[in-house]
């Protein structure tokens, strides 16, 4: 224990001395999210969403009120979808909503089936055998190359037809429509950048900071210093990891509290579940980054791999922009990649608030990475 | 009981023999050294015995310990200077001790770091970053750091090559200061003069081979005790000539530089005299000097220690 407390002690020492790593690891990652805060927050917060309602029934006028009182977006009424589709087109709306004539009845349709089912259902009946009822169709228009304002206008629009879903299923009558976004209801860019920043650096820093320095130290011969002590690598190595998340906690405090001074950006999810996916993450990218120094010859070599590795993490990794408005053929490569799911599992603690249980998947996906390269990084292993 | 003992050890890296079929014993309190050229092989031998690199074959024991396969077993004994310092950026001097010292059992406490810094001359530098000492500096910190748990043999590789002549000699004192202590050394180098000054004995290695193992001394008088005569002339002189006139074993001249083996001082000088005298050329440049290491190892190689 004395042997890991002094090692650790010695490690922080040298990360805080070295002032090249220290830009890297805290005023880099500042000054990106200052710039990717301050070019892509102007201009409107809320998304712009035009709605034409050709049923003008009873009740599509209530979901008119429930766009209306779901707040996160501004609502044009427009009587012509193809005057609404100009405005789209001209970037003077974000998305359109079309309520189709024949809405009101499909709904009526669709209520009675679902009754009918429901009570077949009660009546004890195999539910594989009930066919579940049509859907009632809504259409929305927009436009996917402005991806974020476009991933709101979805989101708010799939969650106002959720209430109205929720409602068809539970009870036949349409009022209370309401939005339940928390999440929604502040989410602007710098919101999502965030923690897409924080996943980053993560990654980041192990890939560079400590890669580098494992083959640093090994060109230098300082590990085979280390070989003719007593003291074991693994205590050195543990020492090394320590010392990385410990910085990258302190790190992913220094943008919470600057995102949240500069761009009034707050964590809504709890601190705890944070702390974990930032242990989870970190471990992940620093088995991949002893996979790589291992590989590696020499600090050329493991630079090299590094941003090979973690260039298009960067730009598909789902850091500046979300995934799912990426074109269908790259998905199975973003799925891929370990920090889709380290971005991922960031977001929806931060700004989503949800539990760990909620992104289990995403902390188990980054377990089996840790897994796989921590067996790789043991088997390509080198002192010299 | 001898504190090292070396038997039949050999190393090949693919098909160079690096280290081939050496064996040699250091007693206790001793100070052993390597000397040979670049690429002989004894990098590749002290690190075998420090456990950093696996022998092909031969058997390895320090204080009765086999080193191999368990190299952990010994790591406690002994302390180790590696060929290349190894330090790391960032810390101090003083941090860099502790750090080390940390890695072993013993504990180092303050008073401890005091004694070995003083025992390297360092301790006006205790609070310098490693990255800011020059090479000698360097070189006696990778000294001391081999002495922080107090070892029973220190295993020093070059440990004053490319320093000054001054460093190099205080580097001296600070190895017979550590031998003085009780510790058995043993050093590598490509200097006669440090071989012949420090150690008891030497092993003369070429090739991956130890050629022979003696005192410096011994090793010396083994080629037959001739002085060495050398001068400049201000003319060409006959090489056959001079060996006649001054009855010398052996003559020889490269760049200018005339060079004669006698056993005989008084007679070689005269006849030297006698015929620069008869010839009419100038002797300049007259050194007169017993014959040393370089010498036993020119005459077992063919070819100098540095070439
Ligand atoms: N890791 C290695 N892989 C391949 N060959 C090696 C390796 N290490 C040493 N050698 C070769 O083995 C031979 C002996 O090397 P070694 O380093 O033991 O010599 P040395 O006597 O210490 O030389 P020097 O005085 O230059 O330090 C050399 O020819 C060298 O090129
Ligand atoms: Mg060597």
């Amino acid at each position: 224990m004395r042997q890991f407390y002094d090692l650790l002690v010695a490690n922080l020492k040298m990360t805080v001395r070295n002032k090249q790593a220290l830009f890297w690891l805290f005023v880099f990652p500042l000054i990106l999210m200052g710039l990717f805060g301050i070019v892509f927050n102007g201009g409107q917060a809320t998304p712009r969403l035009g709605i034409v309602d050709r049923d003008n029934t009873p009740e599509s006028h209530k979901i008119m009120e429930g766009f209306e009182k779901a707040q996160i977006i501004k609502l044009y009424e427009v009587s012509e979808l193809k005057d609404a589709k100009k405005r789209l087109r001209a970037g003077n709306l974000d998305g359109v909503v079309v309520l189709p004539v024949g809405f009101s009845k499909d709904l009526k349709q669709a209520i009675a089936e679902n009754d009918e089912r429901r009570a077949r259902q009660m009546a004890g009946e195999n539910p594989d055998s009930v066919e579940s009822p049509p859907k009632v169709k809504v259409d929305l228009y927009y436009d996917p190359s402005a991806t974020f304002v476009s991933q709101v206008v979805r989101g708010s629009v799939a969650n106002v037809l959720g209430s109205v879903d929720r409602a068809v299923s539970r009870s036949p009558t349409l009022l209370g429509l309401k939005s339940h976004s928390v999440r929604l209801t502040n989410l602007r860019y710098i919101d999502f950048l965030v923690p897409g920043i924080i996943a980053m650096t993560l990654m980041n820093s192990a890939m560079f900071g400590l890669a580098g320095t494992i083959v640093n130290y090994r060109e230098r011969g300082i590990l085979r210093r280390l070989k003719v002590t007593p003291q074991p690598l693994a205590l050195f190595l543990a020492a090394q990891i320590t010392n990385q998340m410990l910085f990258s906690i302190l790190r992913a405090l220094l943008l919470i509290g600057a995102a949240w001074l500069f761009f009034d950006v707050h964590v809504l999810g709890s601190y705890f579940a944070l702390f974990v996916v930032i242990i989870i993450g970190s471990l992940a990218f620093v088995t991949i980054a002893f996979s790589v120094a291992s590989f590696s010859r020499n600090r050329e070599i493991s630079d090299t791999l590094s941003n090979i590795i973690t260039m298009p993490m960067m730009f598909l990794g789902g850091v500046f922009f979300p995934v799912d408005t990426a074109p269908a053929w790259i998905r199975p490569l973003i799925k891929a990649l370990p920090l889709t799911y380290l971005a991922n599992a960031m977001r929806d603690v931060m700004i989503k608030a949800e539990p760990l249980s909620a992104i289990s998947y995403d902390l188990w996906v980054l377990v089996a990475t840790t897994v796989v390269f921590f067996i790789i990084s043991f088997k390509l292993w080198r002192w010299e | 009981m001898n504190t090292i003992e070396v038997k039949d050890l050999s190393k090949a890296y693919v098909d160079l023999k690096a280290v081939d079929n050496v064996s040699f014993e250091v007693a206790q309190g001793e100070i052993f050294g390597i000397l040979g050229p670049n690429g002989a092989g004894k990098t590749t031998t002290l690190e075998m015995i420090e456990g950093l690199r696996r022998p092909d074959s031969g058997e390895i024991k320090i204080k009765s310990i086999s080193v191999w396969p368990n190299p952990g077993a010994t790591k406690e004994l002994i302390g180790v200077q590696l060929q290349t310092t190894a330090l790391f950026d960032y810390l101090t001097v003083r941090e860099m001790l502790a750090l080390f010292g940390s890695f072993y059992r013993r504990v180092l406490n303050a008073a401890q770091i005091d004694e070995l810094l003083e025992a390297v001359s360092l301790v006006d530098k205790e609070k310098a970053r490693v990255n800011e000492l020059s090479g000698g500096q360097q070189q006696r910190l990778s000294i001391a750091l081999a002495l922080v748990n107090d070892p029973e043999v220190v295993f020093l590789d070059e440990p004053t090559t490319g320093l000054d002549p001054q460093a190099r000699r205080s580097l001296w004192d600070v190895i017979r200061k550590i031998n003085k202590e009780g510790k058995t050394i043993v050093l590598t180098t490509h200097y006669m003069e440090e071989a012949e000054v420090l150690c008891g004995r030497v092993a003369i290695m070429d090739a991956g081979r130890i050629i022979d193992i003696n005192a410096p001394k011994k090793l010396i008088e083994g080629l037959g005790a001739e002085v060495k005569i050398s001068f400049q002339s201000s003319h060409d002189v006959a090489l056959d000539d001079l060996k006649k006139q001054t009855e010398a074993s052996e003559t020889s001249v490269f760049e200018g530089q005339y060079v004669l083996y006698t056993k005989d001082v008084q007679t070689s000088i005269i006849g030297l005299f006698d015929m620069a005298k008869a010839d009419n050329f100038k002797v300049e440049n007259l050194h007169i000097s017993g014959a040393n290491l370089e010498d036993v190892f020119l005459q077992y190689t063919g070819k100098g220690l540095r070439d």
